[in-house]
This record gives C-alpha cells, sequence and structure tokens, in this order.
C-alpha cells in the first residue's frame, strides 16, 4: 500500500472530525437543556480532539504540524463528506446527526483497532471508548424522543429523510479503496455500511422510525474528493479567522 | 463567574420578615453560624435567609449562563486546537456553574425553571459585565483571565459563607475557575509578548473592558443594619470595596509586567494606606446598563429566550415521558 | 439582514433570532421542570462513591448521560456513576455535629411499618455539615426502616454520623466495573481541562528580560 493511500483515509478521518466537532459546538450555551448543553460540548471536544489525534499521525507521516493543516486549507482541500458541513439545523437535525455519524464511527474504530499498522491501530482503541458513551448518547436519545409525543416522533423521522443521502456519502469509497482493503487496514467503506445498516435498524425499530428502502436513497457524494456544499468555505474561514490573521504567530 | 453589586435587596420589608421569626430558634440559628457550622437544607432558617439566599445563588447561576455568550463568541473562531479545546471547555463550565448553583438555589425551595423564567422574562438580573460585547480574540482572552479572576475573588469569599449546598457549589466551580484564570492568562501572556499586531489587540481589549471590570465588583458598601445582619449571617462574605482592593491588589501588577497599560492615570497604590487609588468608576453608566440600556442587554436576553423557544420542543417531548412523577428539591 | 438580530458571534447569526424581540417577555409554561435525580460518584475503584450533585432528566438512563458529563469529566480517572431519583432516597433527620444520629435510631421505628420480601439497600453517611454523602455499603432488609435499624448494627462507627440516606438497590443506575471502564479511559488526557496545562512563566521572563535589555 502506498503512503498516499494510508494519508488519503487518515485525512478524511480526522476532517470529518473536525468539522462535526465545530459544527457541535454550536450548540454550547445555547442547548435544549441545561445537562444536556453540557453533555454535547463534551462530545465536540471529544471529536476536536479526535480529529487532532488523527492530524498527528499524518504528521507522523511527513504532513505539516495539525494547527496548519486544519487551518489553513481551503475547503475543496478538506475530504470530509458533506454530511458534516450542513448547518446546525435544528436540535432534531443534529441529534440525527450526531447518531448516524456516530454508529458509524464507533464500527470504523473498531475495525482500525485491530489495523496493522501500530500507530492507528492504538489511536482508534483509545478513543473507543469515548465514541461508545457518544453512540449511547445518541441511542437513549433517539429512543426516548422519538416514542416521547408525535411532534419530536414526527422532527426525527423528518430530519432522518433529510439526514440519510448525505449520511451515506459518510461511506464514498476513496480512489484507494481497493488497495487499502488489500493491505488489510480495514475492510473498507462498504463494510462499515453494511454493519452500520444493520445496528441502526435496530435503534429505529424501538424508536419507531421508518428507514426507507435504501436503493430509493440516493447518496450525496463528493466531499471525499473535495467536492462540497456551500456551508464549508464560510464555516472553514470562521474556524482559522484569528490564526489566519498571523499564522506564523504563537497564539 | 460572578461579581458584586446588585445583589442584595434592602428594602424596609426586609426588617418585616425578621420581625416575626422565633427568638430561640434564631438563636440557635445564629450561634450555629457563629460556631463556623454550616446550615444544610433541612435545619430551620429565618425568611429572610432563605430569600436573600435565593436571590443571591440565582443571581450567579444567571451570570454563568449569560457569561456563557460573549466567550462562547470566540469558540468556533479560536486560533488552533490548543485554544479551541481549551475554550470549549472553558464555555462548557460556565454552564456546568448555573447547574450546579440552580441546584443549590433549588435546595431553598425554587424549582429551576421558575429562576429561568425569571431570567429570561428579565424580572431577575445577572452580571452587569456580560452586557458588554467581545470584538475581537483578544476581549475574549481579557475575560477568560480578569474577569474570572475577578469571580473567584468574590466566590473564595462566598466558598467561606454559611450555606451548605452553596458552599459545595461553589468549592466545585473555584477549582474549575482555576483552569479558566490559568488558561486566561496564558492567551494574554501569548498576546501581550508576541506579534505588534497581538500586542495592539491585548492593549485594545484592556482599554474596552477596564471600566466594566471596575463596575464588575459593585458600588461601594454601605453598611446598613440590613447588610450587618447578612454579614453576620454570613451571607455576603466581603464587601464588594473589598473585593475590589483584593482584585486591583492582585493583578494590577500582573497586567503592568506584561508591558500593558490600563487606562485610568489615576490608578495606583497608596503606600501609606496599602490601599489602590483609583478615578471613581462612573455608577452613572452601571446603573443604565444593568437597568437595559447596555451595549448587549437586549441581544443576550433575546439569545437566551431563542434557546428557551427552540429547546422547548424537546423539554415538552421529554416532560410527557415522566408524566407522574412529582418534581422533588435536590437533598443537598 | 436587518430582520434578524446582527451579533458579533457568527454562531448566533446563524440561528436567525428575529431583530425585535419587545421588551416584554412572555412568562414561559412552567410545565417542564423534569424530576430530580442525585448523582454518586466514584473516583477509583475501592474508593466510596461520594455524592456530587444532582441533574435534572427526564428518566434514569438520559439522567446518568447528564451526571456522567457534568459530574466525571475531569480528574485522573472515574470507575462509576450511580444515578437514583430523589423521590427514591429516604433521608433520616440531621443532628448537631457533636451527635450520633445512630444513638437515636431503636428497634421502635420498624413498628407498624408494612414490610414487603427482603432486598438490598444502600447505605450514605454524613459526617459534617458542609460535606459530602459518602457511600459505606449495603444490606439486605424488608422494608427502609430496617434497613436504617440494620445500618445502626453494621455501620455505626466512632466518628458521630450526622445524617443517613437510604434507598432500595434496585432503584439505582449503577454504570460502572469492566463493561464501562473504557468510556474513562481518556480522562487523563484531557489535560486541556486542567490548570496545569497552561504554563507560561519563561514567556513572562524572557519577555521582562527583553524589555530591560
Amino acid at each position: 500500500m502506498t503512503e498516499e493511500a494510508l494519508k488519503d483515509l487518515l485525512y478524511k478521518i480526522a476532517d470529518d472530525l473536525l468539522i462535526l466537532g465545530h459544527r457541535n459546538s454550536e450548540w454550547t450555551g445555547v442547548g435544549p437543556l441545561l445537562e444536556e448543553d453540557i453533555a454535547f460540548s463534551s462530545m465536540a471536544q471529544d471529536k476536536v480532539g479526535q480529529s487532532l489525534a488523527f492530524y498527528n499521525l499524518l504528521h507522523e507521516l511527513g504532513e505539516q504540524d495539525p494547527d496548519t493543516v486544519a487551518f489553513t486549507r481551503n475547503a475543496d482541500q478538506f475530504h470530509n463528506s458533506q454530511f458534516v458541513e450542513l448547518p446546525i439545523g435544528e436540535y432534531d437535525f443534529s441529534l440525527i446527526r450526531h447518531f448516524l455519524f456516530d454508529h458509524a464511527d464507533y464500527i470504523r474504530f473498531s475495525m482500525l483497532a485491530e489495523c496493522p499498522i501500530e500507530e492507528v491501530a492504538q489511536v482508534a482503541k483509545k478513543l473507543k471508548g469515548e465514541i461508545k458513551y457518544h453512540v449511547m448518547h445518541a441511542n437513549t436519545w433517539i429512543k426516548q424522543l422519538a416514542t416521547a409525543n408525535e411532534e419530536a416522533h414526527d422532527r426525527l423521522q423528518n430530519s432522518l429523510n433529510e439526514a440519510l443521502p448525505y449520511a451515506l456519502g459518510m461511506f464514498e469509497p476513496s480512489k484507494f479503496e481497493n488497495e487499502i482493503i488489500e493491505a488489510g487496514v480495514y475492510p473498507g467503506e462498504k463494510a462499515i455500511e453494511e454493519q452500520w445498516k444493520e445496528n441502526i435498524v435496530i435503534v429505529f425499530e424501538q424508536a419507531g422510525l421508518k428507514l426507507p428502502d435504501w436503493d430509493t436513497v440516493k447518496p450525496v457524494y463528493g466531499g471525499r474528493y473535495g467536492k462540497h456544499t456551500e456551508h464549508l468555505q464560510p464555516l472553514v474561514e470562521e474556524m482559522s479567522e484569528v490564526f489566519r490573521v498571523d499564522p506564523t504567530a504563537d497564539w | 463567574m460572578y461579581g458584586g453589586g446588585q445583589v442584595f435587596e434592602s428594602s424596609s420589608v426586609n426588617n418585616e420578615l425578621l420581625k416575626d421569626e422565633d427568638p430561640q430558634k434564631l438563636a440557635e440559628f445564629e450561634a450555629r453560624i457563629a460556631r463556623g457550622e454550616k446550615i444544610e437544607p433541612n435545619d430551620w432558617m429565618p425568611k429572610l435567609y432563605r430569600k436573600q439566599l435565593i436571590r443571591m445563588i440565582e443571581q450567579h447561576a444567571h451570570s454563568e449562563i449569560i457569561g456563557a455568550l460573549p466567550e462562547g463568541t470566540w469558540i468556533t473562531r479560536a486560533p488552533g486546537f490548543k485554544r479551541k479545546l481549551a475554550l470549549m471547555a472553558k464555555v462548557q463550565d460556565e454552564v456546568g456553574h448555573a447547574q450546579l448553583l440552580y441546584g443549590a438555589a433549588e435546595t431553598l425551595g425554587k424549582n429551576r425553571e421558575q429562576m429561568i423564567e425569571d431570567l429570561i422574562t428579565g424580572k431577575s438580573k445577572y452580571s452587569n459585565i456580560f452586557n458588554y460585547p467581545t470584538f475581537t480574540w483578544a476581549d475574549s482572552c481579557f475575560i477568560s483571565w480578569l474577569v474570572d479572576a475577578g469571580a473567584i475573588v468574590n466566590q473564595l469569599a462566598n466558598a467561606r459563607g454559611s450555606y451548605g449546598p452553596y458552599c459545595r457549589a461553589l468549592d466545585r466551580i473555584c477549582a474549575e475557575e482555576s483552569f479558566h484564570l490559568k488558561y486566561g492568562h496564558h492567551c494574554v501572556i501569548h498576546l501581550a509578548t508576541g506579534t505588534p499586531k497581538q500586542r495592539e489587540m491585548m492593549q485594545e481589549a484592556v482599554n474596552r473592558w477596564w471600566a466594566p471590570m471596575m463596575h464588575f465588583f459593585g458600588p461601594s458598601d454601605k453598611m446598613s443594619t440590613h447588610t450587618q445582619i447578612l454579614t453576620k449571617w454570613k451571607v455576603k462574605m466581603a464587601t464588594n470595596d473589598e473585593c475590589r482592593q483584593q482584585f486591583l491588589d492582585m493583578y494590577v501588577p500582573k497586567i503592568w509586567e506584561l508591558g500593558l497599560t490600563i487606562p485610568d492615570e489615576n490608578l495606583k497604590k497608596n503606600s501609606e494606606t496599602g490601599e489602590w487609588e483609583f478615578t471613581e468608576p462612573d455608577w452613572e453608566e452601571f446603573k443604565r446598563v444593568i437597568n437595559g440600556d447596555g451595549p448587549c442587554n437586549k441581544e443576550r436576553l433575546a439569545v437566551r429566550r431563542t434557546a428557551e423557544e427552540r429547546g422547548a420542543w424537546v423539554r415538552r417531548a421529554l416532560t410527557a415521558k415522566t408524566k407522574g412523577e412529582e418534581y422533588v428539591a435536590p437533598l443537598a | 439582514m436587518s430582520d434578524f438580530l446582527n451579533s458579533l458571534d457568527p454562531r448566533i447569526n446563524r440561528l436567525n433570532i428575529p431583530a425585535e424581540f419587545g421588551t416584554t417577555f412572555p412568562s414561559k409554561e412552567n410545565k417542564d421542570q423534569f424530576v430530580t435525580f442525585e448523582v454518586f460518584v466514584q473516583p477509583k475503584e475501592n474508593k466510596p462513591y461520594q455524592h456530587e450533585g444532582i441533574v435534572h432528566a427526564p428518566t434514569i438512563d438520559m439522567a446518568f448521560l447528564f451526571a456522567k458529563e457534568q459530574f466525571s469529566r475531569r480528574g485522573m480517572s472515574c470507575s462509576g456513576v450511580w444515578v437514583v431519583n430523589t423521590n427514591n432516597i429516604k433521608v433520616s433527620p440531621i443532628t448537631e455535629n457533636n451527635e450520633d444520629i445512630y444513638d437515636f435510631i431503636h428497634e421502635e421505628i420498624m413498628e407498624g411499618v408494612e414490610k414487603g420480601d427482603s432486598e438490598k439497600y444502600e447505605i450514605f453517611h454524613l459526617l459534617k455539615r458542609g460535606k459530602q454523602h459518602s457511600h459505606v455499603g449495603s444490606l439486605e432488609a424488608t422494608c427502609y426502616e430496617e434497613a436504617l435499624f440494620k445500618a445502626k448494627k453494621q455501620f455505626q462507627e466512632e466518628k458521630s454520623v450526622l445524617n443517613i440516606w437510604v434507598a432500595k438497590t434496585e432503584d439505582f443506575l449503577k454504570i460502572e466495573g469492566d463493561e464501562f471502564a473504557d468510556i474513562w479511559e481518556t480522562l487523563p488526557e484531557k489535560k486541556y481541562r486542567d490548570a496545569m496545562d497552561y504554563k507560561a512563566t519563561d514567556k513572562i521572563k524572557k519577555f521582562k528580560a527583553e524589555q530591560n535589555a
């Protein structure tokens, strides 16, 4: 396997986490209830911290330092799925995204924990526990809220319908897909997607939420290749607004 | 984070409240406080004590939740990973402090939703300093270091007070504030010793925030009989002037050592009295802002209210889950 | 743009808050006050669970989600969190500092009390006003009163106990043990939440030296 292929994999993981961490941090201070404000902020911090761990791996592979990589690129240089860059919307959308993303990430990290590249496996193993709580959080919220009353159920169902095409974009195969699978780094995006579909349906059944026939959901691809919605560039500029005043300064 | 001023009611209503108390119970209560013991929720306490504590703790809690907003402004923009993670955690702490403080106030008999309603309807106050805007990153650094430093002065004093649940909350809060203080100082040091542009940003922030900072501790206290009793009951632990003096003594030298100037040419320590002298803050401005006419009052309440409104469906749905279960106040 | 509140905070601008809110805010419906759960945290294995505070939550599983981040997001380690609905804790009277509440508990407290099947109860002590309640152990009993009476035999100590909390074990949600150890595993690495991580005295020294030069 080439180093380029590995870097591509690490970049997409790191960029997903960095962007979603920033999006979720937008709720800090304005969440729907105090305790949830705190819990959701912790998970946003975890995401940003996890992205840093992957940028550090990239740095060890010769990429620039994490701050430079994270805060000086333009949107078209980001490998995140479009799913994570969408605005936070109402809380139902943010919760559904949190649920769909963290279920996928838990599978991804579990697979990477078995990765033959020791450095990657170590990071994945360590961070898996954080994501385990994120999944507990997501499952409990979705189950409790969707079964609480009609309003909440309908909001979640609508957000789910809206989110699914983008969520499938998380599993967009990279151009190195076969190379990575053959090298045994992890079983690949298709495998994550299959497992993910099995896992989420269990919760949705308990929650009374309906999944459509998967054949009717057209995945929104492009993010892994630098193609993004109009929402990413403004966010990237915002994230780096102060840093870019003088990237060489010590902030 | 929380300062002084505008906390205590000083109307004759309070003397009325005190008149009917059982003298023997009152004597036992006062003896307990004099012995340095804490009062716990199920202990007998005078109505006035309960009322003033609710008022004080509630305002403290509101200040935390509103205080999350001016710094929250910089969460997505904080420069680099280290600052981002720290600022997210710091603002989260402020929300967490509100949660702890509301819990302490609840033990006295007012539920949290009622307190939040009083905040968003404008009935209940919060610290004035959060009605000022954070124009630049340096403003948020000023708050993290110096506003939190001021709050710590105040909170450490209150943590020696007489009400158990409030003291427990404050112990926790002060431990977390030490992170805020160090983080804020770290940020300010980096700006003040950094590039000319960074230095300029920092100096401008000091210029903007000095007046609100002096207001933070509230006007000079006039020691009425009313505040005397609150001091005796260890509700009020230090005067506004004492807190302000302590703050100046601890932090002015630290600001100066970074080569920053403070926009008050009369500011100096009197070597004979050991007291800091300064230009009298503009208390008319202070009153004007407290009464709603500050640069950000409207926005702060609008944002808080929006958070309430847009979160209402979540709470409505979830309360449907617990029908039949009774709310009770926290035990401790 | 003018229809919306124009904030310095880009996050707030994206919320599209109407610019005019008016000056009087309507009262919010006072109906969404959740019930109360008491939270106990074990900082590390073999240490007693300590009362840390409360969360408001609609259900006990959500209470845990909230309690974990409000009360165990800092520190070098955490090995467990318990939550219990406040309604399910029975509280003894509180004594003076030099008195032991157990001295006031006699067999008579069980008279006329309805007994159920024997089950497990958890006992918590407060040793000093201003401090936190701490878990001392569990025992089998047929009612709260019997649990309290048995606690006297089992847990009365030399130091006087001011106040006792008793609750049925089955009323707790306990997240602890090997199954959950990994959710706290990265705690020691969250250095950015810790004051220790922000040392800059060298920078000040260097700056001062440059100023003096």
